[in-house]
């Protein structure tokens, strides 16, 4: 009987060490099961914070192209905001979430727009009231422009402006006949003085003209700060007188004093406060300015204890309009020769083209000649871009065929040759030896964007004899209208002195039929004058027919001469004996737009179908890539997106 | 006496029952399967950020290695994926450092400090997927075969793979593990060739 109770006792020691066995192997499965969905819930969860932060950079890009941050709490140069997402989207995560947004200098790309009530208008901001144009002198809202208060006008006529008041860093003011911003925090200082820069007028985008020292400009997609005061046309990158954001990097050693300057993130950053080892995003320390965005999600688990964040930043600037030499958004043409090549228009000496030029800073070994020309189609059904015989020192831009191996939808001669500024060829195209097939890409890029309707509530009617349109010393567009098309047939020349906009409802014939009728008039023409305001811009609604002596833009830089047009019902053509230098864009039409002749281009066109039925010579203005143009709605993109890893880079949000 | 047989035969049928299961999903495998897991989303999670912060694809691309460049605070830095899909480590230079990469893994060096990590060593196959802008995949790499095209056209790029861990002799091997990224943008790469 003792022995039986015995070998009982050991049967349920034994199961219970087995129970005990499971129960453990249960419980480690348990936990390891429960660990497993936290870590998978905190990986969703840096996923969701990140889509969070990608939406919180569309809000501020929305705010950008809206041109407004009506909605957005302001404070100076800084916009920021903080909004939530319905959990209910997040399914049964059980997730809260949130969005941080930060915008430093809003409003760097303040449009010209027309006075308003609402809006809350800055320093230096233009705005048309009653046909003529004003500009913000005072910050200010509701403040009537021809009441004088805070608005003085803008176009080569503006009474003085500053006073005894206190003055912050930026500030804009005028004063005898010239505009002034402020270099330092100054109280009764009148200008001209050490407290003023005598280049208040010049964009964030580097234009020709004078800079003082510590000017921040923005030139092809790249921050520089001036090292020298200069007036001369010395765009950077020029070691004499700028130095790249890409150098003098922050340094957490360094013992920053104000007005000391560092880059980050490719951007300027000026110290405003003394400091060591503070990252210059934080702005009660530093100030730039470069638009940058901070954008951050926040996902809090539903625990309550646990908090993921994403953090990017993201530095804004228009979508360029003319990345190609030549972009067709359907079908690229070349029918015969020509030439197609590259240059820089903005290096050198004002007035001349520059192109393939030896002096400073090129030199005979290294000419103003480039390969950077891309001829672009965006046909996806049949060949993009068809060249029979042309001399290309670039690239070609096609789309790719749906089937493997996913070629691009393009046609070269045998004659054709696409290669390097040398002449060089790394990979021969099996039927055209010379056509280098490194230098053919699969993704083109043919912007289309909207062409602005210019506002002609303050326009002049276009003289129809030979005229001066504009002002040397104008500082906004003026505007003139031809209201039954315009046809310069009768020897008229049009001398465009300062910024002009030439709207014109119908056909622009240019010597289209003088050529043909005898006896044959003296050609007409319109010219750009050489000053550094002089510029064209021209709206069509009709046919267009350039010939004769077409346009002359002595300015010779492309930038200074654009033609939109927008006809669907006729076919466009171009064939002057003047050298072109200026922009075409005809990429919203249907029609056609031919090139006749032996023709000369310095800059770029884009149009819906474009054939070049001649030998062109197409010399392609790389300084167009970060032009921005006034009269076509370029949207704001993202040009530098990082996702801040750094806890140093991070900043702290609202 | 025959009760207790009865329990005990309970218990050891309950433990064997769930002992069978463990080994067929987790159990004799469990340190595997979520290895496994939480490697692959590492790789899934590290690749995506790399590529959509990336300004370019340096050099040649292939299908098991890239190299790309990335924007920093203060300039560039490049950062190297390398899958070794042989049996043997491969001693290799990669972002500009000289490395050996075990077999059958992804290493990922960062250009900046030289620092490799294995993201996954258990990977039976490892493809990185190269498209265009309109989604057109990059099947040809040599610029001699036709159909070649410039890489500068390269607008997305994706990953997918499998991995398995464990033995088959000791009853440890995993299901295959299979993952695949979305087609990821280089956010920061030019529009222009």
């Amino acid at each position: 009987m003792k022995h039986a109770r015995s070998e009982q006792g050991s049967l349920i020691l034994l199961v219970l060490c087995m129970v005990a066995v499971v129960g453990i192997a249960l419980a480690s499965y348990l936990s390891l099961g429960s660990q497993s969905m936290k870590l998978s819930n905190r990986l969703y969860a840096k996923d969701v914070s990140l889509k969070l932060a990608e939406m919180g950079l569309e809000q501020a890009l929305r705010s950008f192209n809206y041109n407004t941050f009506g909605s957005w709490t302001l404070s100076g140069n800084t916009a920021s905001q903080t909004f939530s997402v319905s959990s209910a989207r997040y399914g049964s995560s059980g997730f809260t979430t949130a969005v941080n947004i930060r915008v430093d200098n809003h409003n760097a790309f303040i449009q010209d727009a027309v006075w308003n009530t609402t809006t809350n208008y800055r320093v230096d901001q233009f705005v048309l009231y009653s046909g003529n144009w004003y500009r913000a002198f005072n910050a200010n809202k509701n403040s009537i422009p021809s009441s004088g208060t805070d608005w003085s006008v803008a176009s080569g006529s503006a009474t003085a402006t500053w006073n005894i008041s206190a003055y912050n860093i930026g500030d804009i003011v005028y004063r005898t006949s010239a505009w002034y911003r402020a270099l330092t925090a100054n109280t009764n200082q009148a200008p001209p003085n050490a407290s003023w820069s005598t280049a208040p007028l010049l964009p964030i985008n580097w234009t020709s003209g004078a800079y003082n020292l510590n000017d921040i400009v923005y030139d092809r997609g790249f921050w520089y700060r001036c090292t020298l005061a200069h007036i001369a046309s010395n765009p950077p990158p020029n070691a004499s007188y700028w130095a790249s954001a890409d150098t003098s990097s922050w340094s957490t050693t360094t013992t920053y004093l104000v007005n000391d300057y560092v880059s980050n993130g490719g951007v300027w950053y000026r110290c405003i406060q003394g400091n060591t080892n503070i990252t210059p995003n934080n702005a009660s320390y530093w100030a730039t300015n470069a638009p940058v965005v901070y954008a951050e999600g926040v996902v809090t688990l539903p625990d309550g204890t646990s908090t993921i964040k994403t953090q990017v930043r993201a530095i804004i600037a228009n979508a360029p309009l003319f990345p190609n030499a030549a972009a067709a958004a359907n079908t690229l043409t070349f029918s015969s020769g020509g030439t197609v090549d590259s240059y820089d228009s903005s290096r050198g000496v004002t007035g001349t083209s520059n192109y393939n030029s030896t002096s400073s800073p090129y030199s005979g070994s290294s000419p103003n000649l480039g390969d950077s020309a891309v001829l672009a189609g965006g046909n996806t059904s049949s060949n993009a871009v068809v060249v029979t015989s042309t001399n290309i020192k670039g690239y070609i831009a096609a789309p790719s065929n749906t089937t493997s191996p996913y070629a691009p939808r393009y046609s070269v001669g045998g004659s054709a040759r696409l290669t390097n500024t040398a002449g060089a060829v790394t990979s021969p195209h099996p039927t055209a030896a010379n056509v280098d097939l490194t230098r053919i890409v699969r993704s083109p890029y043919i912007p289309r964007f909207d062409i602005l309707s210019p506002n002609t509530g303050a326009s002049t009617t276009l003289p129809t004899v030979t005229s001066n349109l504009g002002f040397a010393n104008d500082t906004t567009w003026r505007t003139y209208t031809a209201a039954t098309g315009l046809d310069i047939r009768d020897g008229r020349i049009y001398t465009i002195d300062g910024p002009v906009r030439i709207v014109v409802s119908g056909a622009y014939y240019q010597n289209l039929y003088a050529m043909s009728l005898p006896p044959t008039p003296p050609p007409g023409q319109i010219i750009i004058s050489n000053n550094s305001r002089a510029k064209l811009e021209m709206f069509i609604s009709g046919d267009i027919a350039i010939y004769g002596n077409g346009i002359d833009n002595q300015t010779r830089i492309p930038a200074n001469l654009a033609i939109y047009a927008t006809t669907t019902s006729t076919a466009p053509d171009f064939n002057t004996a003047t050298d072109f230098y200026g922009t075409i864009y005809f990429t919203n039409s249907s029609s056609r737009f031919t090139v006749l002749g032996n023709r000369t281009f310095y800059g770029a066109i884009s149009a819906n179908n474009l054939t070049f039925s001649a030998s062109p010579i197409i010399h392609y203005d790389t300084a167009l890539r970060y032009t921005t143009f006034s009269g076509v709605d370029s949207p704001f993109v993202i040009t530098v997106w990082r996702e801040l890893t750094d806890p140093a880079e991070k900043v702290t949000l609202p | 006496m025959t009760l207790s047989l009865m329990v005990m035969t309970a218990v050891l049928s309950t433990y064997v029952f769930l002992a069978r299961n463990f080994t067929r999903s987790l159990g004799l495998t469990s340190s595997n399967q979520p290895t496994l897991n939480s490697q692959s989303r590492r790789v899934l999670s590290a690749f995506a950020q790399d590529v959509q912060m990336a300004s370019a694809i340096s050099g040649i691309p292939g299908t098991n290695s890239a190299t790309f460049v990335l924007p920093t605070g203060s300039g560039t830095k490049s950062v190297a994926y390398y899958f070794n899909s042989t049996a043997a480590p491969v001693p290799t230079t990669l972002a500009g450092y000289s490395t050996s990469v075990p077999a059958m893994s992804l290493v990922r060096v960062d250009g900046s400090s030289g620092a490799t990590l294995t993201l996954h060593s258990n990977l039976l196959t490892f493809t990185i997927s190269y498209y265009d802008a309109s989604g057109g995949l990059y099947t040809v790499f040599s610029d001699s075969v036709a159909g070649f095209s410039s890489y500068l056209g390269i607008k997305q790029v994706g990953i997918d793979f499998t991995a398995q861990a464990g033995s088959a002799t000791n009853g440890t091997l995993t299901q295959i593990f299979s993952s695949a990224s979305p087609r990821l943008l280089l956010r920061n790469k030019g529009l222009l060739p």
